[in-house]
């Protein structure tokens, strides 16, 4: 099992107590130190202090979706790069969402070993592309 | 005699003569203007039946004729009752009566779509409108009547098009279920992926006690999932009101009567075979009649110019529960290709046919807890196939009880 001197920080929004729940779980037992918040506005509260990690959104939430999200004023703000989730294979919100800022989409059920690839490869490019 | 006795006498002569010339002029003047009415009645496509308040026939028109397939000498002076079907037939004279003594207007000068029985023993639909006449106080009455099979033919097509309509609808209706269903249904099974890999990292890492929540989530979610597949067989179900106990036989001969609507006349034998002949299944019979007329008129079609055509209905036993319906063509079979996607919607041989027909047959039948299978018929053609549920309980006659 991985483990970190500094722990990296993952923030997980997804209104579906169970898949928050079970990720925060996951990403934990890889040494992540997660942060899960149950609808985007309620992240968005502390999005300012989020100056490392990455986030996991959930796209399909009621009220605001993770694409809103992104397209609002905190959303825009945010420094660290973003994974969509989305439980629709939709070809078209993949470019949608890359535009919006998402560095990567990937669809519902995500298989473990792609979100820890995912999650480390996007922590790690964030790292070196800050001065 | 006197002279003028005489003269009276002649005149007498002279004018019993001139009243039989015009008498005789005026049956000529009569049976010129029957001609000219009866050529003009030939020339009309609706027939004219004239009847006597007794509802004997008094004159039957060519159009009449060729309608009914009676000629008119055969029907005159017999009742009119004689050209239509039971319960009609029976009650005609009493109809009469009733409008005689009451002035009631049921159907003179109102008109309307009733069923008419030739010669054969066939029946059609007309249109058919009534007035009535005083003739030299005899009451007669005179009916026009339009034969509708076209029209008819026409209404179920139209009904045809429109419930092939209806399923595309339900079918896309159905995708978009689907696609919530398919969002709802990720998320417990994301959730259980997630806690059953997170269980086994800490079994591995040798904490066993973080590992049993895990698990007991994962069961939770699993729980979840079978809910909402639950909740969507209630759903299917609510289809299921409209089941009941239906004599089989009974349901397959009324089918039939209707498969051949527009298809007239293509010299085909039908064959029918009952295994138990008064079993009833459970069904909606309206559905099963459109599967039965869907399966008939495609063998009816398929046979087409083939020099054997004869199609067979049977049923029989199959297992404990069911009863199986073959649908048997000497058409000439399916194609392999055609065979991979026959219940495939939008798939058809047919040139302006939706290719909807047999993916709706099959969806029917498997509502109904069946099966609906093709395969060749051994001495060539091809045999549809399907199940239906035995309807048991009191209501059964005919078949073991459980």
């Amino acid at each position: 099992m991985l483990t970190h001197q500094l722990k990296d920080k993952v923030y997980v929004v997804d209104d579906d107590e169970a898949v928050r729940d079970s990720i925060k779980l996951l990403l934990e037992l890889h040494g992540y130190d997660v942060e899960a918040f149950e609808s985007a506005p309620n992240f968005s509260h502390c999005s300012r202090r989020a100056t490392s990690g990455c986030l996991i959104l959930d796209q399909h939430m009621p009220v605001t979706t993770g694409l809103d999200f992104l397209a609002s004023p905190e959303g825009r703000a945010l420094n660290i790069p973003v994974i969509l989730i989305t439980g629709q294979g939709d070809p078209a919100l993949t470019s949608i969402a890359r535009q919006a800022g998402a560095v990567a989409v990937l669809e519902k059920p995500v298989s473990e070993e792609l979100l820890v690839a995912m999650v480390s490869q996007v922590i790690g490019r964030a790292r070196i592309g800050r001065p | 005699m006197a002279y003028s006795d005489e003269i009276a006498a002649l005149g007498d002569r002279g004018a019993r003569q001139s009243r039989i010339q015009q008498a005789e002029r005026a049956q000529i003047e009569a049976k010129r203007r029957e001609a000219l009415i009866e050529s003009i009645l030939a020339t009309v496509p609706d027939g004219l039946i004239l009847i006597n308040e007794r509802g004997i026939i008094q004159s039957f028109s060519a159009a009449a004729e060729r309608l009914f397939g009676y000629r008119a000498d055969e029907v005159k002076g017999r009742n009119v009752s004689m050209l239509m079907p039971s319960p009609y037939r029976e009650k005609h004279d009493s109809y009469i009566d009733r409008y005689l003594k009451s002035g009631e207007r049921h159907i003179v000068g109102v008109g309307r779509v009733v069923r008419g029985q030739r010669k054969d023993g066939s029946t059609f639909p007309i249109e058919l409108s009534v007035g009535e006449v005083r003739l030299d106080g005899e009451h007669l009455f005179t009916g026009f009547v339009r034969d509708l099979t076209e029209r008819q033919e026409r209404e179920q097509r139209m009904h045809e098009v429109q419930s092939e309509l209806i399923h595309i609808s339900r079918l896309s209706e159905l995708g978009q279920m689907v696609s919530a269903l398919a969002h709802e249904v990720n998320q417990p099974l994301t959730a259980i992926q997630n806690y059953l890999r997170a269980g086994r990292h800490l079994i591995e890492s040798g904490e066993i006690e973080r590992a049993d929540p895990a698990f007991l989530k994962a069961l939770d979610q699993a729980r979840r999932a079978s809910e909402i597949i639950q909740r969507l067989r209630e759903f299917v179900k609510k289809g299921e009101v409209g089941r009941k106990p239906e004599n089989l036989a009974k349901v397959i001969e009324e089918a039939a009567a209707l498969s051949f609507v527009g298809l007239k006349d293509r010299g085909v034998d039908i064959a029918m075979r009952f295994d138990m002949e008064t079993a009833r299944v459970m069904i909606d019979k309206v559905q099963i009649q459109q599967v039965l007329l869907n399966l008939m008129r495609n063998a009816i079609e398929a046979m087409a110019n083939r020099p054997q055509q004869k199609l067979s209905v049977a049923t029989e036993r199959h297992g404990d529960d069911m009863i199986a319906v073959s649908v048997t063509d000497t058409g000439p079979g399916l194609d392999v290709k055609v065979r991979e996607k026959l219940f495939q919607p939008f798939v058809t041989t047919k040139e302006n046919g939706l290719g909807v027909g047999l993916s709706i047959c099959r969806s029917i039948v498997e509502a109904h807890g069946g099966a609906l299978s093709a395969s060749d018929n051994p001495s060539g053609g091809t045999i549809f196939r399907f199940t239906l549920p035995i309807a048991w309980g009191e209501a059964a006659t005919g078949a073991s009880s459980r």
